[in-house]
């Protein structure tokens, strides 16, 4: 469904990704795992179309569609989602107003018909259970004030709701303790099935301790340097990035 | 003819008295006279005064005029009131009255809402005791011609301790309205001791060509008065609206005010406040949106005189375009009024590299025990926030209506009359559209 083939994207004239490929296919987990500053989170915003960064190379297919045509908003309609590593507070705007505004506008894409007050409250009830978030989430601004595990479960609870085909999760695990980490990893799994695929990007192994992946990418330096199962994950715990790459390199 | 020449007015104020003066009371004839002198004493606004130096003048002062009348044939056309009205609504179109349009509530004989006219034949000695208070003596040209001209508008009285729960409303409305007209309306609120109520201001038309309003409104606020004050400018882009508040606050008193101004080509606010009276308080709010080549203005001045009063200014703009706007808040904390607290912010979004803003804050503070703080801020919506909503599949158009709409949501909230707030929410989001 996803096909990066030789990405190239800069910042502000700086070069971050330096020839990223990669292949997700429906009902595949792959993490990506990487130093900081190697260009993890530029690759995720590159992908859902974030206008600060330029794609000089390469190319990304979407379910065969050329997704760097397209408009942020018209990626995520067709079925493209971002969790930020660093989740934008916007104050004025009540989470629950932006949470049915933006599924009623992926609704009205596929075909189907608005989801008013009742409806939407009734689905959105289940989904704030499996992340035990508590109801007084939807009526603050979003994000705003919100802590960091806070703000993490608000991408997952959209997640669940605006329900993609392809989930690019940026560092969603970070800065969890242990309780909202599983609640984050239950949300995780409740959205993955067959269908769909999933990137994760992260530093540690804790979350794989719930989810398995199917593949795993060292990424280093604006590119993927290693590949392989979840046993790279310990591999990499093991003798951290720098021995990791260095006998990679060598 | 146009605004900038003095002969022209001369002329027209002795057109005026030639018509007038035998139909109004004598007391009235010479208040005018008092106010047309002081407006040539004053003389028209000019680059160098301080007041003035902002504002493109020429936008002003080089339109034209003609006397022959507000309204065309085949008036009364866009009379539908908004839906928000219900009850208590004073009607005026082209600035003359309409009692047939209006909606009134018989009130107790402690409520006393009147057209002027009215007023001055029910109400003569108030309206002369009102008149008597010289805001003929004001600084301000415009405001000095329009005591002198001004034949409409409507008085509010209310008696000691008389609280009246439902607002009332005052539309002004043009109407098929002449090309270059000229309108004045001038009104009075006078609440006595304790006296509570809330005024709606609204102006509107149907107009295409250029026409000048200048309205004045002058409140008194006596003791433990609480007086709520609306007003929402959303007249035709060909308009100039010129809006002049005075407000004179006695003993722990409180005034609010909230102003929306969305149209006019050229629109000037000047809301004057004086806490004459210690214990007294002002909270002054408003929103303003401009585009294309629009120039809007808000002037605030508030003179604490007494100690222990306390003001209040918050105001947001958003400019598109070559819009202009500027804002101005002058505090003046006078050597005795101690203890006085004074905060004033203004926050602007620009949404071109055209429009501008120019914002200042004027503090002079003669007390030594004061409380005050200010701040202005001049952004752009943030592009961080814009690709957050973006990648939820907002569109762009739609993504930039909800942070607009969240920059001013906080104004809003404050408005408690909720279908009054729901109507100009839903203008000033139609203004944002197009
Ligand atoms: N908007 C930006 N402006 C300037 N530099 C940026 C910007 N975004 C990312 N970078 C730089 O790009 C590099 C990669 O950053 P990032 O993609 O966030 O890495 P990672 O997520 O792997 O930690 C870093 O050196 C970072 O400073
Ligand atoms: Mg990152």
């Amino acid at each position: 469904m996803l096909e990066i083939k030789n990405l190239h994207a800069s910042v502000q004239k700086k070069s971050i990704l330096k020839g990223v490929n990669l292949t997700i296919k429906p009902g595949e987990i792959h993490v990506l795992m990487g130093p900081n500053g190697s260009g993890k989170t530029t690759l995720g915003k590159v992908l859902a179309g974030s206008p600060n960064y330029i794609v000089s190379k390469g190319q990304v297919l979407f379910n065969h569609h050329d997704l760097l045509m397209l408009s942020p908003e018209e990626r995520a309609r067709r079925g493209l989602f971002l969790g930020f590593q660093y989740p934008v507070e916007i104050s004025g705007v009540s989470n629950i107003y932006f949470l049915k505004a933006a599924l009623n506008i992926l609704r009205a894409q596929q075909g189907l018909k608005a989801l008013d007050a009742l409806d939407f409250k009734a689905l959105i009830q289940k989904k704030l259970e499996i992340l035990e978030m508590d109801e007084s989430f939807l009526y603050r601004s979003i994000n705003e004030g919100f802590s960091g595990g806070e703000k993490k479960r608000n991408e997952i609870l959209q997640l669940l709701i605006f329900n993609p085909t392809l989930a690019v999760l940026d560092e969603t695990d970070s800065g969890l303790d242990i309780d909202s980490l599983k609640h984050v990893a239950e949300g995780i799994n409740q959205f993955h099935h067959k269908d769909n695929g999933l990137l994760l990007i992260t530093h540690y192994q804790r979350l794989l301790n719930y989810v398995r992946p199917d593949y795993v990418h060292l990424f280093h330096d604006g590119k993927i340097k290693k590949s392989g199962d979840y046993r790279l994950v310990s591999h990499l715990e093991k003798l951290g990035y720098e021995k990791a790459l260095t006998r990679e390199l060598a | 003819m146009n605004f900038s020449d003095v002969e022209f007015w001369k002329q027209a104020f002795t057109w005026r008295s030639s018509v007038l003066d035998g139909n109004e009371p004598t007391w009235l004839s010479k208040i005018r006279k008092l106010a047309f002198l002081n407006f040539l004493k004053q003389g028209l606004p000019h680059k160098k005064l301080e007041d003035w130096k902002y504002n493109d003048l020429n936008k002003l002062l080089l339109r034209d005029i003609c006397l022959t009348g507000a309204e065309r044939e085949g008036a009364l056309s866009v009379l539908d009131r908004p839906n928000y009205v219900n009850s208590n609504c004073l009607v005026f179109v082209n600035g003359r009255y309409c009692p047939e349009l209006s909606l009134r509530n018989e009130f107790s004989a402690n409520i006393n809402v009147y057209s002027f006219s009215e007023a001055l034949k029910i109400i003569p000695s108030l309206m002369k005791f009102l008149f008597f208070k010289k805001t003929y003596q004001t600084k301000q040209a415009f405001t000095s011609l329009n005591t002198a001209f001004a034949r409409e508008g409507y008085v509010l009285h209310i008696s000691r301790e008389v609280q009246l729960n439902l607002p009332i409303y005052i539309l002004f409305i043009g109407d098929h309205v002449n090309n270059n007209s000229l309108m004045y309306t001038h009104n009075f609120i006078l609440l006595e001791k304790g006296a509570k109520a809330t005024v709606v201001e609204h102006f509107y038309d149907d107009a295409s060509e250029p026409y000048m309003h200048s309205n004045f409104t002058e409140m008194y606020l006596l003791d433990n008065a609480v007086l709520t004050h609306y007003h929402l400018g959303d007249a035709s882009l060909a308009s100039c609206h010129l809006a002049d508040w005075h407000v004179s606050q006695g003993k722990n008193s409180v005034f609010r005010s909230f102003s929306c101004a969305l149209g006019s080509d050229f629109s000037r606010h000047d809301l004057h406040v004086q806490l004459d009276a210690s214990g007294a308080q002002c909270d002054l709010s408003g929103l303003y949106h401009v585009k294309q080549t629009q120039e809007l203005d808000y002037h605030t001045s508030i003179n604490h005189v007494k100690p222990n009063c306390k003001s209040h200014e918050y105001y947001k703009g958003i400019l598109n375009d070559s819009g202009h706007g500027i804002f101005n808040g002058k505090v003046t904390v006078y050597p005795n009024a101690q203890k006085s607290q004074t905060s004033q912010l203004n926050k602007n979004i620009l949404l071109s590299d055209r429009a501008e803003i120019d914002t200042k804050p004027e503090l002079k503070i003669y007390a030594d025990d004061v409380k005050c703080t200010h701040g202005a801020t001049v952004g752009q919506l943030s592009e961080d926030e814009l690709f957050y909503l973006r990648a939820r599949g907002i569109g762009e158009d739609v993504a930039r209506r909800f942070l607009l709409k969240a920059f001013i949501s906080d104004i809003v909230d404050t408005i408690d009359i909720a279908a009054f707030r729901d109507y100009m929410l839903n203008r000033m989001m139609r203004a944002l559209e197009v």
